[in-house]
């Protein structure tokens, strides 16, 4: 990642887009030509805060996920183009979101480091919550969060595990399967979200999950 | 609520097609039946689609998640003795409680004069499908090559048909087909990707998710078999599908019957499963509340979707279908029956339920690359041959059921040692996928009525072979589809080479990007799969670490 860091002096973005299934194919034709250097997409769980949903069992919907990678002019222009195609301004189309992926660049003739991170942090409306947890626990996460104030959360499967040891089942390696819950979040309820989950999964204590923040640069398609 | 609109629209899509058809055979190619069989027909469509709206969605969040979380445990246990005794308690539970089975079990039964009790049938078959399913674990848990697995399996299958009454082949290779019905099928599948989620390899992880159902049904083949070997067959003369035709209810009286049949099925179906998911509850307390409370909703709009599908497929179903079969057979027009014997096929087979769980498990171990359309394209067309050629062979004499099923295991055989194993396991399962109730009564009924109009034709064996060969052509269909994909993607990985060499406006950190992507996760630019992305999903989390 250093030498990647180095090249650019704008700084790499990721864009993020939420969608119903089977629209990625769609998002990617509307991307073609917007500088997008990589980029991939994968299916999520979309959880949406409602009673009513919840009694019926309902509250999960399958969604796709798409994930690209940019420069900045290119991630703006991008989620341009993005949330109009999908008409995002309308409520339930979708959402899309940039963060930026080397937050802190290597700046030679700007050492003050901290100060960057200020001015970075500074002017965020927005942040994903992502906490990592064990299979099954997703919803434990989402009951928090919502008790804090969260409106929703997509729930992305993946599996890892912390130590270098490694697991076996008969001859195959194998690791626990996680799930990443991702909350975003205005600013004013970051903190209370965040805490919310810390203490509802003890994240203070070891092997309980991860949770960190990242400030995202441009939200589109957020009910209000 | 959108959820379910989204289902509906989605089962609409896929049932609406099956009843253009039939209604467009009866207007324009039969002499139109009446309304006695339009509006239990019109009342099944509508069942059909709500029905399997709601248990599409409630195996989603419950059959889906028990599997899922079974074959977990089976993976943390880490023992053979539980993964063994495991599957064959799981194997056991879910096959005696399918209901295709005692149809099938039936069927044998009177087709052998009653020399055998249904129920032995069942748990023969059972047993069967059980030890299979632990073999079928055993393969994955010790990485045995899948093709190598199939070609064993079918190697006993063929030298046991040597050794028993010819009239039991195709009856045992229906077993395969009519054992793996809607609520096995999504329930094996679960169980494969339990245990492949865990895996670290990506490419042994893709694969490991298919073949499970495949090789069960490989067990039903094999028990039926076994069974036939101690015990003899004696034709009875009776038809057992011409039996069940005859019905004279009125309209109420018999949508009443059907729908009380159903629920009490239904409730056989489920009862099993949920019993031991209950205790496996109690006794590991490893569920979180909200998951539990989630599967046993899924499981109370499993059982109401099943009901109303299985009820709509027996009411709208069965008897038009008999008729359409009679009719277009008594025109004497080969040509004719073939061809709407192949329109036939091709629509079915999308309104089958265990058809959307496998394409959906296709499309979410994949990541998108296979894509579900693709897959049902190629399901279509497997089935649309399927009966095309069970019509010709019943209008024609010198047509027997194995001039097709021996070449056709031999090139499917011969094309899993050639195609990528994950193909492989897709296409062995989808044979088990594509004989599901939709199948077993409409293509049934319809190979049955066009077979009652044939001289020599004999209804009951038949009748059998139908499902043998819809089992069947799935698999060669999903392997030459396989093969497909993996010239397109020679091709491709060609092409994108040919372009990174070539290019040389590329900026710096394009390149960069790519070296990084390729060295941190040994994989191969030219083929993008899922599992590298997956990767990439988790270095979320590392970009935390640099950031410390």
């Amino acid at each position: 990642m250093k030498k990647l860091i180095s090249n650019e002096t704008e700084g790499l973005y990721a864009l993020a887009a939420i969608l119903g299934g089977g629209q990625c194919s769609r998002l990617m034709n509307s991307m073609v030509g917007h500088g997008i250097i990589y980029s991939f997409s994968f299916f999520v769980k979309g959880s949406q805060r409602n009673h009513l949903l919840e009694v019926l069992g309902l509250e999960n919907v399958r969604k796709e996920m798409h994930l690209a990678i940019a420069d900045r002019t290119h991630a703006k222009e991008t989620i341009d183009v993005v949330s109009k195609c999908f008409q995002m301004e309308k409520a339930n189309h979708g959402i899309a979101f940039t963060f930026r992926i080397n937050a802190l660049p290597f700046h030679p003739e700007e050492s003050n480091g901290a100060k960057d991170m200020d001015k970075i942090g500074g002017n965020h409306m927005y942040y994903a919550i992502f906490t990592i947890v064990e299979s099954g626990y997703s919803d434990d996460v989402v009951e928090a969060a919502e008790a804090a104030g969260s409106r929703g959360a997509t729930i992305i499967n993946a599996r890892g595990s912390s130590t270098k040891e490694k697991q076996h089942f008969f001859n195959l390696v194998v690791e626990p399967e996680k799930e990443i819950v991702m909350i975003i979040s205005e600013r004013d309820s970051v903190e209370r979200i965040s805490q919310a989950i810390e203490n509802e999964l003890d994240l203070e204590k070891p092997n309980k999950g991860i949770l960190f923040t990242v400030p995202l640069e441009d939200v589109r398609g957020l009910a209000r | 609520m959108n959820v379910l609109i989204h289902k509906l629209k989605e089962v609409s899509s896929s049932v609406l097609p099956v009843a253009i058809f039939v209604l467009l055979i009866n207007y324009f190619v039969i002499t139109p039946l009446g309304f006695d069989y339009i509006i239990p027909f019109l009342l099944g469509t509508i069942s059909i689609i709500l029905g399997l709206a709601i248990f599409l969605f409630g195996i989603e969040i419950s059959i889906t998640e028990i599997g899922k979380i079974m074959g977990g445990f089976l993976v943390k246990s880490n023992k053979t003795i539980v993964l063994v005794l495991g599957a064959l308690i799981l194997g056991l539970v879910i096959s005696i409680a399918e209901p295709d089975l005692h149809i099938l079990a039936h069927q044998v039964s009177t087709a052998m004069s009653g020399f055998i009790e249904p129920l032995t049938i069942v748990y023969v078959v059972s047993v069967g499908i059980a030890v299979l399913l632990a073999v079928g674990l055993l393969r994955i848990a010790f990485q045995l090559p899948i093709n190598r697995t199939f070609f064993v399996l079918y190697a006993i299958i063929f030298v046991l048909s040597f050794f028993i009454p010819g009239e039991f082949i195709p009856i045992a290779f229906d077993a395969s087909g009519a054992t793996t019905g809607a609520m096995t099928v999504p329930f094996i599948l679960a169980l494969a990707s339990g245990i492949s989620g865990r895996e670290t390899d990506p490419r042994d992880s893709e694969e490991d998710s298919f073949g499970l159902v495949g090789i069960a049904s490989a067990g039903a083949i094999m028990a039926v078999m076994v069974m036939s070997l101690f015990t003899g067959y004696q034709d009875s003369g009776v038809d057992p599908y011409v039996a069940e035709q005859v019905h004279s209810h009125s309209l109420l009286e018999s949508l009443l019957h059907v729908f009380q049949e159903q629920f009490i099925d239904g409730f056989f179906t489920l009862a099993p499963l949920v019993g031991i998911f209950l205790l496996f509850h109690f006794f590991t307390k490893t569920i979180r509340k909200r998951r539990f409370q989630r599967i046993l909703k899924g499981l109370v709009y499993t059982y109401l979707g099943l009901v109303f599908f299985l009820a709509g497929v027996n009411l709208g179903f069965l008897d038009i279908g008999y008729q359409i079969g009679l009719q277009v057979a008594s025109e004497n027009n080969i040509p004719l029956l073939v061809f709407i014997g192949f329109l036939a096929g091709l629509v079915v087979i999308l309104a089958e339920p265990s058809v959307y769980v496998l394409t959906k498990q296709i499309e979410d171990v994949t990541q998108g690359y296979i894509k579900r359309r693709i897959v049902l394209v190629a399901l279509s067309l497997g089935v649309g041959f399927a009966v095309a050629f069970s019509m010709m062979r019943i209008s024609l004499d010198f047509l027997e059921l194995w001039h097709f099923l021996i070449p056709g295991y031999i090139v499917a055989l011969i094309l899993s040692f050639i195609v990528s194993p994950l193909f492989v396991g897709i296409a062995f399962d989808s044979g088990g996928v594509a004989s599901g109730p939709m199948t077993a009564t409409f293509i049934l009924a319809f190979a049955t009525g066009a077979a009652s109009q044939v001289e020599d034709a004999n209804v009951i064996l038949d009748g059998f072979g139908v499902i043998a060969m819809v089992a069947m052509f799935p698999i060669l269909a999903i392997e030459i589809l396989g093969l497909i994909f993996q010239i397109r993607a020679k091709r491709e990985a060609a092409k994108e080479l040919k372009q990174e060499l070539g290019q040389d406006v590329v900026t710096d950190h394009t390149t960069n990007a790519l070296k990084i992507r390729t060295d941190e996760n040994h994989a191969d630019v030219a083929t993008p799969d899922f599992k590298e992305r997956a990767t990439l999903v988790k270095g979320g989390s590392d970009h935390e670490e640099t950031d410390k």
